[in-house]
Formats: C-alpha cells, sequence, structure tokens
C-alpha cells in the first residue's frame, strides 16, 4: 500500500511540475529547459528555513514560492526579449548556473552532500509523518495548482496569453503588452515549480542538487510532450504515463544496472515518436511548432 | 603560469572550435538546433575505443573507420528523424524536442553497451614537449594542429567547392536557394555528414587525451552551441574561434578560482552575450531574430 501511494505521490508532484510548464509551453508557447532550476530553488529554500531558522513547513511556503517567482522575474526580463532557440538557450544556461550554484556554494547548501533531515511539516500541532498523510498533502497541493490554474486559463489573462502564442504580432497590434504577458507566465511557473520542490523536499526529508539537472528539466518537458499541452487535462495523463513506466519495468524483472538507462531510451523513444506522430501529445490542444 | 594555462585553453578550445565549427554548419544550414550533434561526438569516440581494443588495427585506420561511420550516423539522423519533420514543415521546437529524444536514446544504448564508467584509451605517459616555462603533450599539438588545418580546410572547401558554395547558399536563404532550384537536400547530407565529421574529430582527439564516458557529448554541445552564438551565428569561423576563446576563458578561470566554476563561467558568457550582444561578437549589426 504505501509503494502504491509512494508512486502516487510522486506522481503528485511531478503533474504540478507538468501544470506549471503547460503554463509555458502549452499556454505562452516558451519551450524552457529551466524548471528543475524552480523546483530545485524553492525545495533548498523550504528546507534550509526548516533547518536553519526552525521554521513551520507550511510558513516556509511563502518564502519558496516568491523567492521563485522574484528569481524567474529576473531571468525573465532578459530572457524573454529572445526568441524561439535562443530563448530555449537562455533558460538552458540558467538552469546549469543553477545547479552549478547548488553544487558549488557549499557553505550553504552543503553542495554534493545534500541537506539531510528535512523534517516532517507541521499542521496546528499535528506532524505530517505517514506516507498516506504526505500523498493527502500533496493532494491539497495538486489539487490548489489545479485550481490556479483552471482558473488562469478561463480568465482573460489565459486567453490573451494563447492569443499570443498563436499570433504574436496580431496580439501586439490589438495593443496587448506581450511581454508583460511572457513575463507574469514565467513568474508564475516558477513559482508553482517551488510549490512542487518544497513538497518533494519535506517528503524525502533529503535533498542533493542531483535532483535538479538538466536531465530533470527535460524529463519534466517529456511529461508535457507525450501527455499534451494547452489544456489541463495533458500534463496530468502525461505524469502519470511518464511516472508509471518505470514501475511497470520493476515487474519485467530487468536488471537494476540496466532500468535506469532502459527507461532513458523509452522516454527518448516517445519523445521522437510523439513529435512525429502526435505533435500535440495524447490529450493536448496545442501542436509544438 | 599563466601562460600554461593559455595554452591549455588554447587546446582545449581547438576540440571546442572543431566541435562548434560542425555544429554551425549544420545549424545555418538546416535550422536544426542538433543535440543529438553530442550523440554524434560520443559515438565517434566510442567507435574509437571499440575498435582500438577489439582489432588489431593501427591507429590512423581506426580513427578514419571510426570517422566515416560517426559521418554516417548525423546523415542517418538528419534523413531518419529531422528531415520528415522539415517536410512537414514542423518547426523548430519540434526539430529541438526530437534531437533531444535521439541524444538519449543513443547515449544511453552506449551505457547499456559499454557501461557508465571512464574509459583511458592512452597506454603509458603521453610524450611531452617544454616550450621554456610550457609543457604541452603530443595529444594537445595535434588538436591544435587538426584545429588549424581543418579550419583553414573548411574556409577553402566553403569558399571554393560546389558543395561549399550550395551549403552557403542554402545557410544565406534556403527559400530562396529552393526556388531557384538548388539541390537544398543535398546540402542538408553535406552539412549533417561535413559537421558530424568535425565534431568526430575533436572526439577522438579528446578520447585519445583524456578518455572517454557515455556523458562527454553533451557539455561539449553546449559549449559549441555557446561558442557559435558567442562568434556569431551567421559566419562559419567565428563559432570555431568563439570554441577558442571560450577553451581559454575556462582554463583561465581554472587557473585563478577552480574547476568547479568552469561550466557556470560558459553559462554565464552566454547569457551575457544573448542579452547584450544577441548577433554575436564578430557578426555585424543584425539581430539574430531577424534571419
Amino acid at each position: 500500500m504505501n509503494y502504491i501511494l509512494h508512486i502516487l505521490i510522486m506522481i503528485e508532484i511531478y503533474l504540478i511540475l507538468g501544470l506549471s510548464l503547460n503554463l509555458l509551453m502549452g499556454y505562452g508557447g516558451l519551450f524552457s529547459l529551466a524548471q528543475a532550476a524552480f523546483y530545485g530553488v524553492g525545495a533548498y529554500i523550504s528546507a534550509l528555513m526548516m533547518i536553519n531558522l526552525g521554521m513551520n513547513f507550511f510558513f516556509t511556503l511563502p518564502f519558496a514560492i516568491l523567492g521563485c517567482m522574484l528569481l524567474a522575474l529576473i531571468v525573465a526580463l532578459p530572457s524573454l526579449r529572445l526568441k524561439g532557440d535562443y530563448f530555449m538557450l537562455a533558460t538552458l544556461s540558467f538552469q546549469t548556473l543553477v545547479f552549478t550554484i547548488l553544487y558549488n556554494w557549499i557553505p550553504v547548501t552543503r553542495g554534493p552532500y545534500g541537506i539531510p533531515g528535512i523534517p516532517s511539516p507541521v499542521l496546528f500541532g499535528f506532524k505530517i509523518s505517514e506516507v498516506w498523510q504526505f500523498f493527502l498533502l500533496g493532494l491539497v497541493f495538486t489539487a490548489a495548482a489545479v485550481y490556479v490554474f483552471k482558473k488562469l486559463y478561463h480568465s482573460p489573462y489565459g486567453r490573451a496569453l494563447k492569443a499570443i502564442r498563436d499570433d504574436e504580432l496580431l496580439a501586439v497590434s490589438l495593443g496587448k503588452n506581450t511581454t508583460q504577458f511572457k513575463v507574469t507566465a514565467f513568474v508564475i511557473s516558477g513559482g508553482i515549480a517551488a510549490l512542487a520542490g518544497a513538497l518533494f523536499a519535506a517528503y524525502v526529508s533529503y535533498i542533493d542538487p542531483t535532483s535538479f539537472t538538466l536531465d530533470e528539466s527535460i524529463f519534466i518537458v517529456t511529461i508535457i510532450v507525450v501527455g499534451g499541452t494547452g489544456n489541463l487535462k495533458g500534463p496530468i495523463i502525461g505524469a502519470f504515463i511518464i511516472l508509471i513506466i518505470p514501475e511497470i519495468l520493476r515487474f519485467l524483472n530487468i536488471p537494476d544496472t540496466m532500468a535506469p538507462n532502459i527507461r532513458q531510451i523509452i522516454y527518448g523513444a516517445l519523445i521522437v515518436l510523439m513529435m512525429r506522430l502526435r505533435p500535440q501529445g495524447l490529450l493536448g490542444d496545442y501542436r509544438f511548432e | 603560469m599563466v601562460l600554461q594555462f593559455i595554452v591549455n585553453g588554447l587546446c582545449a578550445g581547438a576540440l571546442f572550435g572543431l566541435a562548434a565549427l560542425g555544429l554551425s554548419l549544420i545549424y545555418n544550414t538546416t535550422k536544426v538546433f542538433h543535440f543529438a550533434h553530442g550523440a554524434v561526438y560520443t559515438s565517434a569516440a566510442y567507435l574509437l575505443f571499440f575498435f582500438l581494443t577489439k582489432t588489431s588495427l593501427g591507429v590512423i585506420p581506426v580513427v578514419i573507420v571510426s570517422l566515416a561511420l560517426a559521418m554516417l550516423l548525423g546523415v542517418l539522423i538528419d534523413q531518419v528523424f529531422y528531415l520528415p519533420l522539415a517536410e512537414k514543415s514542423a518547426g523548430g521546437t519540434a526539430a529541438i524536442l526530437t534531437s533531444l529524444g535521439i541524444y538519449t536514446i543513443v547515449i544511453n544504448i552506449i551505457a547499456l553497451l559499454f557501461g557508465n564508467e571512464t574509459k583511458i584509451l592512452r597506454p603509458g605517459i603521453e610524450k611531452t614537449f617544454e616550450f621554456g616555462t610550457i609543457i604541452v603533450t603530443r595529444i594537445q599539438i595535434m588538436q591544435v594542429v587538426a584545429f588549424l588545418v581543418l579550419l583553414l580546410i573548411t574556409a577553402l572547401l566553403l569558399k571554393f567547392s560546389r558543395y561549399g558554395q550550395l551549403i552557403r547558399a542554402v545557410s544565406d536563404n534556403g527559400k530562396l536557394a529552393e526556388a531557384l532550384g538548388l539541390e537544398t537536400k543535398k546540402a542538408r547530407i553535406v552539412a549533417f555528414a561535413y559537421g558530424s565529421g568535425l565534431a568526430a574529430v575533436a572526439a577522438c582527439l579528446s578520447a585519445l587525451d583524456v578518455g572517454l564516458d557515455p556523458y562527454i557529448g553533451m557539455p561539449v554541445t553546449l559549449i559549441a552551441a555557446v561558442a557559435m552564438i558567442f562568434g556569431g551565428i551567421r559566419i562559419f569561423a567565428a563559432a570555431a574561434i568563439g570554441g577558442v576563446i571560450i577553451g581559454i576563458i575556462q582554463n583561465l578561470v581554472v587557473w585563478q578560482t577552480s574547476s568547479k566554476w568552469q561550466a557556470a563561467v560558459t553559462f554565464v558568457i552566454l547569457l551575457v552575450v544573448l542579452i547584450f550582444r544577441p548577433q554575436g561578437l564578430l557578426t555585424p549589426k543584425k539581430r539574430l531574430e531577424e534571419s
């Protein structure tokens, strides 16, 4: 039972990450390879505040979210002047920079040793430490993320973002400040990714920089590509499929030394096949251009 | 002391320059952001390793065979994966995602076949030469010589050969080239073959020097991409020179601080260039997005 709950918690975390990237890729048409950076910074802010300042998990959340939103703003302002491949490269650079800093800024992040012993969240004196309790906490977070994005997508803001994605020039001619819309999307997306990071840190109680690499960013992109973008159901189905694949491999008795490589090959093949046969993903509304 | 670091940087940069020149040829001709360049690079190193350890052939025939197979791999990736996308006129993001997928597949197949650990090709200690206080190894000299010779040959081919001119025409304006009845499909094949070949030369020279593991390709490709943008995207030689400059800067950073900030510096350079001079250092006026 705990095994199934564990998988479900990981699905919740990646579902939140997938939804946050969906705002950029599916609605903004912005291909970002930096999602794991915000995920990581969120996890580190929350974990470090809990350990160094003895703060309650729930009080660290606003700091993690706002911290990542601020960071996203700083990155977005220059990067969003760039288009297409160059925006992707700028986010890739940022991702690599964040990883290097997490890995090498030893006095603060303890570098490769990671941060062990992250305390369990406490809610009104009630300690969340069992797996099923984390599952419920994750469910609340996921529901919150789904709610925020549902509202966002049906708001004038969401529709304007879609319009910019489909025809930026037209949106400009209608008097929309397209850069401002895109910066906002990037900032919101960073904040939501931080939420997933904080949840992850509290759940596994140990974080190190290797959880927040470029490969992780590509992994989050895979969720979106397979599930689909431009609506809510795409990333949700994507997170389920992508996270259940390793568990299926486990039941096929593939040796442990080969399993990670085979998993990666499957993910790679899925991306290539989707781009060729179904560029909008399984349930998506938007094709990658 | 500083001279030694500059020389080391020059040698490392020569390899980056070769990979960047290859990437730039491919990118300009096909507009595909070819992350799988890293997979071709890694494959070349492993082909070299495989033939050197499993056959009794000498180094030179083995290098030639590895280069040829790597070039073939590059062309195959294009023909099987990128070309159909281009024909459906899917855009850049679809191509980038496809190339990330191919990179992942190839690298993990290599890891399955050969294992994840680092392999060393160089037996014993490399012959060294001293120039005053500077020490260079024989393979380092070969790296710089290979870079200079290939840069010169590439420049001459681009300028005077039929396919060189075809590539320049297609890079400059693909639609116009097609409308004029030029063989744009052939330009793709030549660009992928030649660009992959350049990456393979760098891979072999690097593998002979510091060994190989399945993950050597991606950092080189990323640096090559930075070099391409740093130098200026539309001039082929600028990418090569960008690679050399990045190699030198990286080694100066190692000299001043430590090797752990090497990667960070490369990407700070990219961010600064993207923000303040997106057309690259050597390209005049025109902004990237306009092309």
